[in-house]
């Protein structure tokens, strides 16, 4: 790497962030350089940290879930729903049927959106600049648009409750959801279309990254980038939580476990939400949206401790919640998916030139309100 | 990889092609897309969209809904309420706020205090465009500035508004302190507490040229955040599907209550009824159904309890209070009084 | 004393997704390879790790939730328990069994204080590196470096008139 000797070469040490246009945020990555080829890494985040823990531990239960979704900002659905997952858990709330059906459906929309704004900002890091990215996001605005109708925001939705959801779901919203799902495949054969086959991505993406199975399993490592290694681990398929049970659809895995990988395992899970939000918007049923014993104030959670999680797009997502039997939490945890996939940033950067480093951290798909809480 | 070099590129580059012809049509094709010429014209926005709360009021600006109970500055994640309850000249303590402070700089937008309010005094406005010229003072709405009429809110939320009035059956009559004269407003406060007719956010059709249009928006502009504003609304009104009956709260952790009472049901638990109506339904029940009985059943937990707990609560003599219903405020304390009187238990 | 596998499996099955087994420090890292290397437990995936401050029982109490990929069963939490004062705060770290322990043992004793001795690279991760003291306490105290806010509540308003802050007029009509 630094030649063969006859040049004398000195080790550089680059800070890339906390401000760069490509590092998905305030994130700062510690890099000694040899020539360009990486040689150690070390992240260092914690610019966004806004103590969203102790924040709740001074709120109530349902004082908490505004502040859920702004933890992966590109996801509140899903955030919400693994918080009120652990609490239902805890309190032993049951959630009626029709809103469990929501849940996936917001859930599986939410996987569409985080996936294409994922790949389009890999991309545009890869150098397509800016055109995947504007393909995905416009897809991306029509669900924002339809989170818009139903919850009244269009990022931060405050959407899921304890017990259900917040509103219902009525015909028109669910004709245009209907509508907006029918035009995904297209959409993703013109993406495919545009820029799978290219070779510049194959050449920039293949064999870059290369996370080996059991260190994925090792590191904790959770979502697309543990099964693009070959990890057949699917939170959704193994526990069962929701309704996911009812539905058919194949979890996609990879054999390299390189950036492609992850960039192809993206594209393919979108696919099959696309089924999954098919079959549920085909047998919604009817019913309440709430569960009867679903207060908003004074809702008291029984004393005790528990961990829940979910496939959150980009990974597992978890919150371990201590309640003393009040109003307020004892403790609030959440385990972050995009925190904990970057353990493995150096062993997948190491030997790779920086320009590589750039595009295996937009592989890792971190959203820092998730990395710093 | 199949085919000759450059293959990929060549069908990226089509595909490209394809959606810049087609990002000057709409999805089917069909329509020409244009630009919104925004600030002069502005997009529709779907009903339930939230930005910040404002208050209702039903007519005039004094006969507000909110009574001050502080539910929502209770509830409120970030903090971002502040209110201070109204008091006549004499001391005694009025339901209305005298100061209603949310801090817009704070305000998360959560629409959690638009959940909550027992009395659809609360709602979520859709106005975002509330920039000011400074970060403190300037970013605190005022009670003035929130405001707004129940008209206002049939405009901006047709469906939502619709259910509200349905459920409202009992609207709050303006306590006789509050005629006690307040300061005169400034005008800009007068233009709100008027009842204006409602603005358009649009210049008029009759505005054609370019510099008329620009002195519209100016003088348009100097008057944003002292008047109600209307945003244009989605042309098609949502079809209402009936939506399921708010739970009622579970029953407050105060002993049950007796066999007798629930052997009859609870006739008198309708908001809609007076107090000498509840009273009558009430009168051969036990002490706890009549004390429920001249509550204001709206079961708003602004005593801490739902009307069946505070009513339990008072017979057992957990409390003795019984100024703590705010919505039934002087004729339903004097009735429990006189109750209590007699049972013994005051 | 280490438990067995039936113990283990019992867990499991008694209260799906409530299983914890609390062991102490001294026997956490045979207990944790023993789960990890047991043919029959496999728990190879660290899911979550944190730590609470249970300040009445005087302890901080560290939380691992284990899962098994390969077998597909979990979670069971792992809880250790160390004292609150900070020089005897100390557990031995996990980290060399499983690598996904690294951020988040270091996010522990970032906010709580608590020394994970064995662990590779322990200092600070979310605050920065020159801050003091460990903020998740439960007797943790903010500095007092509040910036004016115009509608202050409560302990914030208090604040504000013991520092000399201003107050507007709202909050100050309310005081009379």
């Amino acid at each position: 790497m630094s030649g063969s000797g006859l040049i004398q070469t000195q080790r550089l040490e680059v800070s890339l962030g906390p401000q760069h246009p490509s590092t998905h945020g305030v994130f700062r990555m510690d890099v000694v350089l040899d020539g360009e080829y990486v040689v150690k890494l070390k992240p260092v985040m914690g610019y966004l940290h806004r103590n969203h823990e102790q924040i709740a531990e001074k709120l109530t239960w349902l004082g908490s879930m505004p502040y859920t979704d702004r933890l992966d900002y590109f996801c509140s659905m899903t955030n919400n729903w693994a918080y009120a997952l652990a609490v239902e858990k805890l309190a032993g709330l049951k959630v009626p049927e029709r809103a469990e059906y929501i849940r996936v459906i917001m859930a599986e929309l939410t996987r569409l959106l985080n996936h294409s704004c994922a790949i389009g900002f890999l991309l545009s890091d890869c150098g397509a600049w800016f055109t995947p990215v504007l393909y995905a996001l416009r897809e991306r605005e029509r669900i924002l648009d339809f989170f818009e109708t139903v919850s009244g925001a269009r990022m931060m939705c405050n959407y899921m409750r304890f017990g259900g959801v917040r509103v219902d779901l009525d015909e028109t919203a669910l004709a245009m959801a209907r509508r907006l799902v029918a035009r995904w495949p297209s959409f993703l054969d013109e993406f495919e279309k545009l820029i799978t086959g290219n070779e510049v991505l194959l050449a920039r993406m293949q064999r870059v990254g290369i996370l080996p199975r059991e260190l994925a399993i090792n590191a904790s490592i959770s979502g697309p980038m543990a099964r693009a290694s070959g990890v057949a681990y699917d939170v959704r398929k193994v526990d069962k939580y929701g309704v996911y049970d009812r539905f058919e659809f194949r979890v996609p895995v990879g054999e390299t476990g390189d950036t492609y990988d992850r960039y192809m395992i993206r594209i393919l899970e979108m696919r099959e939400s696309v089924k999954i939000l098919q079959q549920a918007l085909r047998d919604i049923p009817g019913g309440p949206v709430i569960a009867p014993e679903a207060r908003l104030r004074g809702f008291k959670v029984p004393a005790g401790d528990g961990y829940a999680r979910i496939e959150a797009p980009k990974g597992e997502l978890g919150f371990y919640l201590v309640s003393e039997g009040g109003t307020k939490p004892y403790r609030y945890h959440v385990r972050p998916p995009s925190f904990i996939n970057l353990t493995v940033l150096e062993d997948m950067c190491l030997g790779h030139k920086i320009a590589d480093a750039i595009i295996i951290l937009g592989s890792v798909d971190i959203v820092l309100g998730e990395v710093d809480r | 990889m199949n085919g000759f070099p450059g293959k990929g590129l060549l069908e990226g580059l089509a595909v490209t092609a394809k959606n810049f012809i087609g990002s000057y049509f709409d999805d089917n094709r069909k329509e020409r897309l244009f630009t919104y010429q925004y600030p002069e014209e502005r997009m529709p926005l779907p009903e339930n969209s939230r930005t910040f709360p404002f208050l209702v009021y039903d007519g005039t600006p004094d006969q507000l809904r909110c009574t001050a109970c502080k539910v929502c500055e209770t509830e409120c994640p970030p903090q971002c309420i502040y209110i201070v309850r109204d008091s006549d000249p004499n001391g005694k303590p009025l339901q209305r706020p005298k100061v209603f402070d949310i801090d817009i700089s704070v305000c998360m937008q959560c629409g959690i205090c638009a959940e909550v309010c027992p009395f659809d005094a609360i709602k979520m406005d859709c106005d975002f465009e509330r920039s000011q010229h400074g970060r403190f003072e300037e970013l605190v709405a005022h009670l003035p500035s929130l405001l707004k009429s129940n008209d206002y809110y049939h405009h901006i939320k047709p469906t939502e508004a619709d259910r509200v009035d349905a459920t409202r059956k009992r609207v709050k009559k303006p306590s006789p302190a509050a005629a006690a004269p307040a300061p005169t407003p400034g005008p800009a406060v007068a233009a709100v507490l008027s009842p204006t007719p409602l603005k358009p956010m649009s210049p008029p059709a009759d505005i054609l040229t370019e510099d008329e249009k620009r002195a519209w928006l100016k003088g348009y502009q100097s008057i944003l955040g002292t008047g109600p504003i209307v945003w244009p609304l989605t042309t098609k009104k949502i079809a209402t599907t009936p939506q399921p009956p708010t739970p009622a709260p579970a029953a407050a952790a105060v002993a049950t209550p007796p066999a007798s009472s629930l052997a009859g049901g609870e006739p008198w638990h309708d908001s809609g009824l007076d107090l000498a109506k509840r009273m009558e339904l009430a009168k051969d029940r036990s002490l706890a159904d009549r004390l429920m009985a001249a509550m204001a059943q709206l079961d708003c937990q602004a005593c801490g309890y739902d009307c069946r707990g505070y009513a339990n609560a008072l017979a057992a003599g957990v409390t003795r209070d019984v100024t703590l219903c705010a919505p039934g405020e002087d004729e339903t304390k004097n009735t429990l009084e006189t109750l209590l009187k007699e049972a013994g238990k005051l | 004393m280490m438990p067995t596998v039936e113990q283990i499996r019992q867990l499991l099955a008694g209260e799906p997704g409530n299983a914890s087994l609390r062991v102490e420090r001294e026997e956490l890292v045979a207990v944790a390879t023993f789960l990890k290397t047991d043919p029959q437990l496999q728990f190879d995936f660290c899911s979550c790790v944190t730590a609470v401050d249970y300040i009445k029982q005087d302890c901080i109490e560290v939380v691992y939730t284990l899962y098994s990929v390969a077998l597909k069963h979990g979670p069971l939490s792992l809880k250790v328990r160390a004292p609150r004062a900070l020089e005897q705060c100390r557990v031995p770290s996990l980290t060399p069994l499983w690598r996904g322990c690294e951020f988040q043992e270091r996010e522990a004793f970032d906010l709580f204080g608590v020394r994970f001795d064995g662990h590779p690279d322990l200092r600070r991760i979310l605050m920065w590196d020159e801050f003091e003291d460990h903020p998740m306490r439960k007797d943790y105290v903010p500095p007092m470096d509040y910036e004016w806010e115009p509608t202050p509540h409560g302990e914030t308003l208090a604040r504000a008139l013991a520092q000399g802050g201003t107050v507007p007029t709202s909050a100050r009509e309310s005081k009379k």
